[in-house]
């Protein structure tokens, strides 16, 4: 039951300290800030003074 | 400030150097054989050519991602401690500023001196700090085209450092030639060489190539690396790409959502070698990536600049810059960063005291920089451009 347990938690590990996780996340990342920026939730950031 | 000389790299037009072309004469020696004759034709067709694409400049190549980096993100803006900026101008054309810097708890000197003159033509400026570390920069346009500068620093228990750079802009590419602490008195170069090109290829691609070679010890062979980049300017947005030498990819998105707001991103990933022990206590080299992406926003209004960015690492910062009056700004700074569970906050003052009648005017927006008195509809109207806050 244990080894169960254990599996994907070494499956986990082994995907997080993969050099390339924090580049694939970050690239990720990117992509949906571009897409945030590009979208229309950014203009309703834009304040209503005048 | 630099706000504005951020729209002018936005809003370049095409030169008109190369509109007229001088036609070579029939009856030259350089024209009347058949081999010169050819080679100024080939020339001609590519000046024509050139010239029908309707290329602008496209900016510097340390400044591809300028927008995001120095416009929208505050980490060359960012301070921790008390600061305060005391300015005197005593002259506005040409322009001559001192002024005086004083800051507790922070990692700049306590004490600095800053003299500046800028004419049309040559800009100098200079500090010197409480430690004796004097900082020199001189920047000479020969013409609109050719720039040169001079960068000195002299600090106690550091090497000097000399920069030497020159500058040549066309109507569609830039090219820059670097020198860092350069030696030709010995045998082999020594220093630091740059070399970059950045071409425009559509009005609104621009691709580039820079060499670094790097020599800095005698009887070691010398380095190199070399970058490449691209950008494409869209008008409201700006992306760029950087793939530099030393292993690392930077990303940028720039994009201005209204008249007073902008909004950057930017990723950078770094790849290399590090050494490490093994299992067996045996030293390897392990490869490592590292990479982090910034998101920011800039909100610029008539009183005040707003800026606040957000990391991957867990750092938050923002900087909040108030004119109070013409000649009185205040600086708000604060940075916490989330995984490491530490914080700075920054306070500062900056203080512009006139040289004379004519200057206060001016710093008042009662004449412009030529003595004409503004009208006061004319200063509504600059007033009504941006939002007040």
């Amino acid at each position: 039951m244990s080894g169960f347990q254990q599996a994907p938690q070494e499956a986990k590990s082994s995907i997080t300290s993969n050099p390339f996780f924090s580049a694939a996340v970050n690239v990720g990342l990117f992509v949906a800030g571009v897409i945030f920026i590009q979208s229309p939730l950014m203009d309703m950031m834009v304040p209503q003074l005048q | 400030m630099s706000s504005n000389f951020g729209d002018l790299s936005k809003n370049l037009v095409p030169l008109t150097a190369y509109t007229q072309i001088e036609q070579p004469k029939n009856d030259g020696f350089w024209t009347s054989n058949p081999i010169f004759s050819f080679v100024n034709n080939v020339q001609n067709s590519i000046i024509n050519h050139r010239n029908s694409l309707d290329l602008i400049n496209p900016g510097t190549f340390e400044n591809i991602n300028k927008e995001v980096s120095r416009d929208v993100f505050l980490n060359q803006l960012q301070f921790k401690g008390l600061r305060a900026d005391i300015s005197k101008t005593f002259s506005m054309k040409p322009i001559f500023q001192i002024s005086h810097g004083l800051s507790i708890g922070g990692q700049s000197a306590p004490y600095s001196f800053t003299s500046m003159f800028g004419s049309e033509s040559t800009f100098i400026q200079g500090t010197l700090d409480n430690d004796l570390s004097l900082t020199g920069r001189l920047n000479h346009a020969w013409d609109k085209h050719i720039t040169s500068k001079v960068t000195l620093q002299l600090a106690q228990s550091q090497p000097a450092m000399c920069q030497l750079e020159h500058d040549y802009q066309s109507n569609d590419f830039s090219l820059n030639l670097k020198a860092l602490n350069p030696n030709l008195l010995d045998d082999s170069f020594q220093g630091v060489a740059v070399v970059s090109l950045l071409q425009s290829i559509t009005p609104k691609l621009s691709l580039g190539i820079e060499t670094v070679y790097s020599a800095l010890q005698k009887g070691i062979p010398g380095d190199s690396a070399m970058s490449l980049v691209g950008r494409y300017n869209s008008g409201n947005w700006i992306a760029s790409l950087q793939a530099q030498g030393q292993g690392a990819l930077v990303a940028s998105f720039w994009r201005k959502v209204a008249s007073n707001v902008e909004a950057g991103l930017e990723t950078n990933i770094q790849a290399g070698i590090k050494p490490s022990m093994n299992e067996l206590m045996q030293p390897v080299y392990q490869t490592f990536i590292e990479a982090n992406t910034t998101l920011g926003c800039k909100y610029e209004f008539r009183q005040s600049v707003y800026r606040g960015q957000i990391d991957s690492k867990g750092q938050v910062s923002i900087l909040l810059e108030h004119r109070v009056l013409p000649t009185l700004g205040l600086l708000f700074s604060a940075s916490i960063d989330q995984f490491k569970n530490t914080a700075s906050v920054g306070c500062g003052l900056s203080i512009e005291v006139a040289g004379s009648e004519e200057i206060l005017m001016m710093q008042n927006g009662m004449i412009d920089a030529e003595g004409n008195v503004i009208q006061q509809q004319q200063q509504q109207q600059q007033q009504q451009q941006l939002p007040q806050l």
